[in-house]
This record gives C-alpha cells, structure tokens and sequence, in this order.
C-alpha cells in the first residue's frame, strides 16, 4: 500500500504541473516573455449549465480548468493522469465532458456569458492514443460534441533535466491559433520552469492523497504553530507538544498558501475553498486515530493535536494510513483484501 | 586561569588598559611574541541583538569587565567534570563589535586550550540559532590562505597536520606526509578525495621574524602563536564579511516574510552537470541521513529530486528540487530562519558537495 500512496502523490503533484504548464500555454506571452493577465484562468470554477445540458441541466460543473481569452472566448477541460484500465469506464470520462459542451455561465466576466468555448481532454501520454481510438469508435454515436473538441496529450519525462511534454493528439483549437501551432508538433516544458507554480498551489480540486494532505498539514499548520512554543526545541523524539487548532484555520491557511487561489483569476464564490472542509476533517480524524490528536469541540471543529518529531514525515503518516486502512477508496480496500491488482492503474 | 606566574602580571596590566582595535591586536602581538607558550583562539561570530544584551547583564555565566569603543571584556566561568568531581573554571575573553557589519563580532582569548575548547566553543556552537559561526568553502578557504601566504611573502609556509573528512562521512589523510604538498597540492588532494579541511595546521617564517604555527577550521575559528594583526586583516575580516553577507543572502527568504506570500527561492549552482548520473541523486538523498534535528521525507527520489525538509530546530521548512543536472534549489516555506537556511547549505556542503549559492531566478 505505501508504494500505492506513493504514486498516487506523484499522479496527484503531476496532475497539478500539468493543470499550471497547460494554462501557461495561454497566459505566456512570446514576445514580451511575461505572462498576459488579459488571459483569465479559474481551475475547478463551478459553472452553470443550461436547462439544454445533456447530462446535467441546470447545474453545476467544474472544470479542471478554464482559460477566457480577452476576445471572449473560451476553453475549459480536464486533466487525466490514471485513465481506467478498463475502457469501458471511460465513457463515464467522456461524459464529463459532455456536460462542458453547453453554454456555460459563470464565466469570468460581469455577464458571466462568453461567446463561445472550445473542450479539451488532456490524457496522459501512455493512454491517448487508446482514447483517441475510442473517441473515434464513439464519435456521433454513444460520444458527442457541438463545441469544438480536442485531446492533448502530456506526459513528464524522466531524465535527468525533467520536464512535461504536451502535444496535440486530436482535432484543432480554433480561437487559439498560436497555442495549437505549437502543441501541433509537440513542446517540452521544463518542471524546473512550472516548479515555482507548483510550490504555491500544492492542491486542488480533487481529494488529496491522505499522507499528502496530512503532511501538508503537519508542516504548514502543526508545526507551525508548535515552534512558537518555547518547548519546540528541547523537545526529544518521543515528546508531544499539544496544539489547539480548528477546521477552519487549516483550510484558511491552505487556502491562502497552497490552492490556486494564487493563480485564479478571481476568487468570487463561484471559485471552491480548497481544500474542502470534508479532506482536512478526514485528516484530521485520522490524527485521532493515531492518537496524534483528540476532538475538543466537533460543533466549532476543534481539535487538539499532538505534535511529534518525526524522522520521516511523509513515510511516519504513510505507514500510519497503510496500518490503519484509511485514506484508501472503497474499491482500492477491496482490492487489499483479495489481492487483486488495482483496476484504476 | 587564574595563574601565579610572573605572564599573569602581564595580562593583568593588558586587561585593565583601554583598548583600540589596533592597540588590542597589537597588545597580542607583543604578548605572543614574549611568551612562548601563549596562543591566541579567535573568531568571528554572528550574535543576535538580545542575546548580546544578556550577556552583558545578568548571564550566570559572563561577566562584563569593561567596555571601551565596541570592545567588551568578559569573564566566562565553566564547569567541567575531572574524575568525577566538578571542577570550576574561568577565564578572559574579548568580544569586539565589528564596526562596518551589525551583529557581527569577533571573539578572541589568551586563555589556555582547556578553557577554549572545553568551555567557550562549546558554548557558542550550542547556543545556535542565536549565535552562529561560519563554514568557510574548500574554495575560499584556498583563496584566502594563497592570499595570505602571497602577499606576506610567507614563501616557506608549511602544512603540518590536517583533519580532513570525506564527504563519505570518514577521515581521510593523505598517502604523502604533510611537507611535501604545497598548498595548491593539499586542496587538489581533498578535493579529488571529495572531502574537505575541518582544520589545517601550517607554519611560517619570516627570515627575521619568529616562527609561528597557525591552524584555522572551516567554522573560521583560529589559533596561532603569532601575528594576530595579520591573522585579522587576511581571515577575520573577511570571514566576518562573508557572515554578515550570507546572513543577508539568507533572511527574509520566508513566505511569511513576503506581504504576498511569494517564494524566494536560492539555488546551489554546481557549474557542471553533477547530476548527470542517476546514481548521484541517490548519493545526495543519502547525504540528509546524518542531519541531526530534521525530518526529511522524498516526495519524489528518482528521476527527478523532490524533498521535504523540516528543521526542529526552529521549525524552519523547505522544499529542495534537483531538475536540473546542474543545480539544487531551495525553496523556504512558510517559516524559514536565516539561521536555518545556514545550517541545510553547511550539511550540503560537508556531507554532499559544494557549489556557488545563489538566488534562483523565478520566470
């Protein structure tokens, strides 16, 4: 289970660099060499569909990302790191994005209307071709789009001077002629280039790996608050340093620090406070159940966490979710159980 | 030391006078020069506002003497255990301000080496965060001993001894013996060894002058029989400015010292493709093993390096990124002390390797 977390991390950081190298795309400007503000981004925005939407009338959506060009129009889409073995789940992918081809509202603009957008998938490398096949096999029958469709492909490349790699797979974006040149034969991102975005925007609108999201916690809001304790430092190993904490200073913290609240370009209440209140209650139950923490208060959310020098942070809450089961989906506990290899990788 | 020889006459007559810069290295200079077996310890230190204060005031340990222009004389006493009795010792120290960098001193005594090295150091190295030394490269070390030795015309200037370590975490020596390597040689040596000088013992002597032994440590602390005023001019002054620069380099790197929560990244700058190999991010992951006080945990091992750092020394944290052959970067979190960032670049540079330290431009 601790090398399933461990990837799982890894999928989630990955998911993260390609949602700010994608958007990039759009804000870089190639001659001044800056990045254009005109260029709107939100990531997980909840849009509104219309009462014509065939998959979800009247509701809400949200997008990984949303890109408004100062021209009014628009691109919204997902990013799949881990596409489902099994293809015949990737209709439910697919539909997803179904529910973007509508005339969305909420846009970032008073009126909340733009002319039109364009969706994107954005598969990783190792499966596009595969879904690109299944598109073509479904196209205007099971899968269909009025707006303009495309699927770029990215992938992170392990060498020595890493970096992501994005290129078109399929169809053409219309209203962003410059950006569909250059993903047409691919382009080479360096992660030592999007690094600096990712260091500000740790999370996003998908659940966290437990261990991740705990690890976040213990170094942004624990310890924090534990080193201004005059005990900090004598503190041995084994020690415990009790820290009265809520919910809602965690998710405030964060929130500020480490969502793409940095990035959006408004942060209006169409925008999603992530972390959602719901994660950082999990992590911190989970506390409890690593008698690190006890509840004080459940109505207010207030905890007492107990902090701890751990020699390794990360691999400490790995071990204590894997010992404990939690942090693991349903499905993933049944698959502990019988020992059956993950369908989802 | 309280001692009954006719030298304790001396020093107390050099104590009680009014004491320059000039009159205080010189004053040490004829003192060395008359007694053969006096040294002196010496060396620069950051010291924070308030705990120079306390020292001043009501510390159990210091006692202010005298203050004259920036040059304080202290009493320090000590405890030590000898066959199992406590044995009570005290001692004379200068602490002299450094006029042009706040903050800064340097610490000078003509005690004997059981009251430096059993009682003062100690003293200071344990009271980190709030009193820091330095670590000298392998690099300026280099530079600022060939300067030394060039331009005194200390053409017979010998290594004597060394305490080398390697980067492998053991003790290295050399196959030849002292003498025969110059000093270019010996830094070529422990280089190709990939290890590094904790501390260098040489000699010189002028053709009119005495001879004189001199070792100097990478934490900048020196202890010589002679020539203090030089010692002073070609390592103390511009060790102290290296302090005072690095801890400018290294404050306000924080989060949470910047109104827009921005990072301030710093990277270590190699200049060659260090990482060229894979089986060199393994070497450095390794390298954190030793770091006492910390938790470090690998977000990511291989290709590329991601790793968490947390400093239980302050609560200090830090995120640090190989994505390029040729380069560590560094990024401070929320909470990032000078102090810290001081202490992760000196266990980079004793136990993985060194680099220039420089800010990483963020595009």
């Amino acid at each position: 289970m601790a090398k399933k977390f461990n990837e799982q991390i890894d999928d989630y950081k990955d998911s993260i660099f390609a949602i700010i190298g994608f958007v990039n795309f759009f804000r870089f400007n190639d001659d001044t060499k800056t990045m254009d503000n005109n260029v709107k981004i939100a990531q997980g925005r909840r849009m509104r569909t219309s009462s014509a939407n065939r998959v979800t009338p009247n509701n809400d959506v949200t997008p990984d990302f949303c890109i408004q060009s100062p021209d009014n129009k628009g691109i919204v889409g997902e990013v799949k790191k881990s596409f489902p073995e099994d293809n015949n789940l990737w209709l439910e992918d697919f539909k997803q994005l179904m529910s973007y081809d509508d005339d969305l509202a909420n846009w970032m603009i008073l009126s909340g209307k733009i002319d039109d957008h364009e969706i994107v998938l954005l598969p990783e490398q190792g499966r596009s071709r595969a879904i690109k096949k299944f598109f073509e096999e479904k196209k205007d029958k099971e899968i269909s789009f009025v707006k303009n469709f495309a699927i770029v492909e990215f992938n992170r490349s392990d060498e020595a001077n890493p970096y992501f790699f994005f290129r078109k797979e399929y169809g053409v974006l219309k209203y962003f002629d410059k950006v569909d040149k250059k993903l047409e034969n691919g382009v080479k991102v360096p992660m030592l280039k999007l690094m600096p975005h990712y260091e500000k925007i740790k999370l996003y609108d998908s659940k966290p790996p437990l261990p991740y999201l705990l690890h976040l916690i213990w170094e942004s809001v624990v310890m924090l608050q534990a080193s201004s304790d005059e005990r900090f430092r004598g503190m041995k190993r084994n020690g415990r340093l009790p820290i009265n904490i809520t919910t809602e200073q965690i998710v405030e913290v964060l929130h500020d620090d480490y969502s793409f609240k940095k990035l959006n370009t408004d942060n209006d209440n169409h925008q999603p406070r992530i972390p959602i209140t719901s994660w950082v209650k999990e992590a911190l139950d989970a506390l409890i159940t690593f008698k690190l923490a006890t509840l004080v208060d459940a109505q207010k959310g207030e905890y007492t966490v107990y902090f701890k020098k751990f020699k390794n942070t990360l691999e400490t809450f790995i071990e204590l979710c894997t010992e404990h089961k939690l942090g693991i989906e349903p499905n993933e506990k049944q698959i502990e159980l019988f020992g059956v290899q993950n369908s989802n990788k | 030391m309280k001692r009954k020889d006719t030298m304790i006459d001396y020093l107390g007559a050099f104590y009680s006078q009014k004491h320059t810069e000039e009159t205080l290295q010189k004053g040490i200079d004829s003192l060395l020069g008359s007694h053969e077996k006096l040294n002196i310890h010496l060396f620069p230190v950051y010291i924070e506002s308030i705990y120079f204060s306390n020292l001043k005031s009501n510390h159990p340990q210091f006692k202010l003497i005298s203050e004259n222009s920036g040059i304080f004389l202290f009493e320090f006493s000590f405890q030590i255990r000898e066959f199992e009795q406590k044995k009570s010792i005290s001692g004379r120290l200068f602490i002299v301000k450094n006029k042009e960098y706040d903050n800064i001193y340097t610490v000078l005594t003509l005690e004997n080496s059981l009251f430096f090295s059993r009682g003062l150091y100690p003293y200071f190295i344990k009271h980190f965060p709030r009193v820091i030394l330095t670590f000298i490269t392998h690099k300026k070390l280099k530079n600022l001993l060939v300067d030394f030795r060039d331009r005194n015309n200390f053409k017979d200037m010998t290594i004597i001894r060394t305490t080398t370590y390697s980067r492998l975490g053991k003790k290295i020596t050399p196959m030849v013996s002292w003498p025969e390597l110059s000093l270019e040689k010996a830094f070529e040596w422990a280089e190709d060894e990939n290890g590094w000088f904790q501390n260098l013992l040489f000699k010189i002597k002028k053709p009119q002058g005495p001879k004189v032994e001199i070792s100097i440590s990478r934490k900048g602390v020196i202890k010589a029989n002679g020539y203090c005023q030089l010692l002073h001019e070609y390592f103390i002054a511009p060790v102290s400015k290296v302090v005072y620069e690095n801890i400018k380099f290294f404050s306000r790197r924080a989060r949470l010292d910047n109104p827009n929560r921005d990072i301030n990244p710093l990277c270590i700058d190699f200049g060659y493709e260090k990482f060229a190999e894979v089986e060199e991010n393994k070497k450095f992951i390794e390298s954190f093993k030793t770091m006492k006080a910390a938790s470090v945990s690998v977000m990511h091992g291989n290709p590329y390096i991601h790793l968490s750092l947390f400093d239980y020394f302050d609560g200090s944290s830090f995120d640090i990124w190989v994505l390029s052959s040729d380069k560590i970067v560094i990024v401070p979190q929320l909470k990032a002390s000078f102090q810290s960032i001081k202490r992760l670049m000196n266990h980079i540079f004793d136990n993985y390797a060194e680099g220039d330290i420089k800010n990483f431009e963020v595009v």
